[in-house]
């Protein structure tokens, strides 16, 4: 029997009302892999990421992950394949009704898996790791820094040891050294849990920083794949123009 | 010709937002019987809704009272029938007033904070959040408020009926010269159980309006800020919309005899 890879898009298709974002999108990423997306403004990378994360319903395709059919299969199949998931949102998406703490752990209360008694201590434990002070455990997100949300959501990302990551942008709107010092976080954080990580990026230095193989997504689908050290010799005129940030080129700025 | 096409558009865009939201409702409903329930989230919305709205309809309700006291006095004393403006007064507040009144104060204060606050976690990805943390945000977010709706506009209607009386006894003993027992005694004489009780049935059925309607707009907002801003206004105006419709439809129910 020849193995599906772990994660497995084939001609995805979506569409917002006459928008049409992915024209037959095919995807493979291997169980382990980090895999890089690369693409410019509104060209559907986190529509891609929603649709496995079942945020939002294919028009036309398949999606598989682990061999479970996360559109025809058993409901209870799926459900335990998306436990699995964690994502890092564009935005950070932390709640802001609550505490540092309670957004880290929050999956892990929701499901019992800790009392909430034991929930600090936990989320300090994290918090530490993407190299916070303790002090932020009691603030409320919309009193920390665009560095800070971003170590915060991935604290909440990795706290239930997912066996999946995504990462939507996650080094957007910081400098380059925080965005530097983000990239490591996940890098280390992805090694360490051994999971399979998806990195949305518009960011070069980025994306050489955390992935292992990176495809470009134009036009729907994805247009050039290939490891991470092949990419400045792609031969591929759209990668070569993304690498450059030239304005002239296949590409055009759809945003 | 074109005008039946109209027509026929806009009653399907009616049917199809009714349907949308008779959707919505009950699916909530039915996940709000099963655990986990989240006491939490509820008490932190009971505080919201119900605590933080007393001082707003305590004194709608006060004013209130006190307006219909010099009002019903002036007309009632054409006909020299002064002795009746205590009743009038908590026959109004009871059964009319205190529901409608605390209801479209509500519907302003709480109905917009609820589209605001759910539109917002709508539009930067936070009920997307809640959905990859294994938690449905119908649970977790809509149900709590709108239990909170149901449970505490009554709460804030018994308090709104006594101030609202308490205003009008002000005036009439002040003001208008009654003599403060007979005044109490005037009121309570012809009040009914049933009174107070249409009242705070049309005040919970209000609370659940209210709050559907605040978290219905603010769940289906999309399109950044202005997004947030539409449903917030569609919250209110709808809200209070459904509050006094709801309320003529109660009326004729409740008091049919
Ligand atoms: N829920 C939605 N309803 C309607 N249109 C949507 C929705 N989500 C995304 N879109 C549209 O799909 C297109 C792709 O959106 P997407 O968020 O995937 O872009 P992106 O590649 O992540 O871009 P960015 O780098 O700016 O985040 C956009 O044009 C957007 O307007
Ligand atoms: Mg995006």
């Amino acid at each position: 029997m020849t193995k599906t890879p772990f994660i497995h898009l084939k001609n995805l298709h979506k569409s917002f009302g006459s928008k049409v974002v992915l024209k037959g999108l095919n995807l493979d990423v291997k169980e382990g892999e980090s895999f890089v997306i690369l693409g410019g403004s509104g060209t559907g990378k986190s529509v891609t990421l929603k649709c496995i994360l079942g945020l939002l319903t294919p028009d036309k395709g398949t999606m598989t992950v682990d061999g479970v059919n996360l559109l025809t299969g058993e409901p209870s199949e799926i459900s335990q394949i998306r436990d699995q998931i964690s994502m890092l949102f564009q935005g950070s998406a932390l709640f802001d009704s609550l505490p540092v703490w309670e957004n880290v752990v929050f999956k892990l209360l929701a499901q019992d898996k800790i009392r909430r008694s034991e929930g600090r201590s936990f989320a300090k434990d994290l918090i530490l790791q993407v190299g916070m002070e303790e002090r932020v455990l009691d603030l409320s997100p919309n009193e920390l820094s665009g560095g800070m949300l971003r170590r915060v959501a991935l604290a909440r990302a990795i706290a239930t040891k997912p066996r999946i990551v995504f990462f939507d942008e996650p080094t957007a709107g910081l400098d380059p050294i925080t965005g530097s010092i983000i990239n490591g976080l996940i890098r280390k954080s992805v090694d360490h849990l051994g999971a399979t990580a998806i990195t949305i990026t518009h960011d070069i230095a980025s994306c050489r920083q955390i992935g292992d193989r990176v495809g470009l997504l134009h036009e729907g689908k994805l247009r050039w794949v290939g490891p991470i050290k092949d990419m400045d010799k792609s031969g591929d005129a759209a990668v070569e123009q993304f690498i450059k940030g030239r304005s002239k080129g296949p590409l055009t700025a759809t945003a | 010709m074109s005008f039946l096409r109209g027509l026929g558009r806009v009653s399907i865009r009616f049917l199809q937002k009714t349907g949308a939201l008779a959707l919505f409702f009950l699916k909530t409903i039915f996940l709000a019987l099963r655990p986990p329930y989240y006491p939490r989230e509820i008490l932190r919305q009971f505080l919201d809704i119900g605590y933080f709205s007393l001082p707003v309809v305590g004194l709608t309700a006060l004013f209130s009272g006190m307006v219909l006291a010099l009002q019903s006095h002036t007309g009632f004393s054409r006909f020299s029938a002064e002795g009746a403006v205590a009743t009038v007064v908590v026959l109004s507040i009871t059964r009319e007033l205190g529901p409608v009144l605390a209801g479209l104060m509500v519907a302003g204060r709480v109905g917009a904070s609820i589209a605001a606050e759910v539109g917002t976690m709508r539009v930067t990805e936070q009920i997307d959040a809640l959905t990859t943390l294994s938690t449905n945000p119908l649970k977790y977010l809509v149900a709590p408020r709108l239990l909170a709706g149901l449970l505490m506009l009554p709460l804030l209607v018994l308090v709104a009926d006594i101030i609202g009386v308490f205003g009008g006894y002000l005036v009439g003993v002040y003001k208008l010269g009654f003599n403060p027992s007979t005044y109490l005694q005037e009121t309570v004489r012809y009040l009914e159980r049933e009174d107070v009780i249409s009242g705070l049935i049309k005040a919970a059925t209000f609370g659940v309006a209210v709050t559907l309607m605040g978290s219905y707009h603010g769940y289906y907002s999309k399109g950044g800020a202005q997004g947030v801003g539409r449903a917030t206004t569609l919250a209110v105006v709808s809200g209070s919309i459904l509050i006094l419709s709801l309320n003529y439809l109660l009326t004729a129910i409740l008091f049919h005899d």
